[in-house]
């Protein structure tokens, strides 16, 4: 009997390991991935905040609802969601001479489209550009802005031909 | 956030210029005026008086030192939408009304928020240039 005892305690039961879950991906950035994946099929969204290719504080977009109402302004700042989908983009503009912010979430299921409308030659220097509120450097009615500017592009391509 | 001693634009053509609170109407007392929110102000600064204005505009006109009904239309302490996007103006202001909720100028000369309509502001809605 004691035999027997001892022989159950030396030999424990050893169980293969378990795989992985998620190939060991984190947990959080797996969620992040899905989450995007359903909120963003085609990929058009992140493209647009890609740090090195999409907007940037300072272009003038124009977002779209699916009840077909838009805004209209220039980016102040974009702020990047890590291990979210809260990603965000901060437009002002001036209407009737009135500054008016939104802060758009990117990832909402109310856009139809966000559409940029101008994008210029030189940019400020910052990523966030909250300081330019009420200075020289504040934006001005940006829909008449963006009409001068295609003027203006139009006038230097016929002076080349 | 509009509170006691808060001074607001007025953006009507009921004379006034700058108001300010005097009560958050239909609040907690600890509580602040947002979009929407009816509040009593004093006006502080007036135009001045002409007489060729003439028609309801000039029925309604006040002077400095009265006493009115306002609804806030923009402040400029962001607030949230359901959809989760945030909105923030310039300024504060405000529209004047009278007790039963008309409004007493017949023009408004700049932008409202967008949540009036929700709040069925319908005539300050439908009398401002523009919603955002």
């Amino acid at each position: 009997m004691c035999n027997v005892l001892t022989i159950y305690i030396d030999t424990p039961t050893v169980f293969e390991p378990l795989p992985k879950k998620r190939n060991g991906e984190n947990a959080l950035s797996y969620l992040q991935k899905e989450l995007l994946q359903r909120y963003d099929p085609t990929g058009k969204r992140r493209a647009l905040v890609d740090s090195k290719t999409g907007l940037r504080a300072g272009d003038v977009i124009k977002v779209t609802y699916l009840d077909r109402t838009d805004v209209v302004g220039r980016v102040l700042g974009i702020k990047r969601g890590q291990n979210n989908v809260g990603t965000n983009i901060l437009i002002r503009n001036k209407i009737n001479r009135i500054g008016s912010e939104i802060r758009i979430p990117l990832f909402s299921p109310k856009l139809r489209n966000i559409e940029v409308l101008y994008k210029p030659e030189e940019y400020l220097s910052r990523g966030k550009q909250y300081y330019i509120r009420n200075t020289k450097l504040d934006v001005d009615d940006v829909e008449a802005y963006v009409k001068r500017q295609q003027h203006k592009l139009e006038k230097a391509n016929v002076s080349k031909k | 956030m509009i509170y006691l001693k808060t001074l607001l634009n007025v953006i009507d053509n009921s004379g006034a210029q700058v108001v300010e609170c005097i009560k958050v109407l239909r609040h907690g007392p600890r509580n602040f005026a947002k979009v929407g929110d009816e509040i009593t102000v004093v006006v502080k600064k007036a135009r001045p008086l002409q007489a060729e204005i003439t028609g309801q505009a000039a029925n309604n006109r006040v002077k400095r030192r009265d006493i009115c009904r306002a609804i806030v239309v923009r402040t400029k302490s962001p607030f949230r939408r359901p959809d989760g996007s945030v909105v923030r103006f310039d300024d504060n202001a405000c529209v004047l009304v009278n007790k039963s909720g008309d409004p007493l100028g017949t023009r408004i000369s700049s932008v409202v928020a967008k949540e009036l309509r929700d709040l069925e502001f319908n005539k300050i809605v439908s009398l401002a240039p523009k919603t955002f």
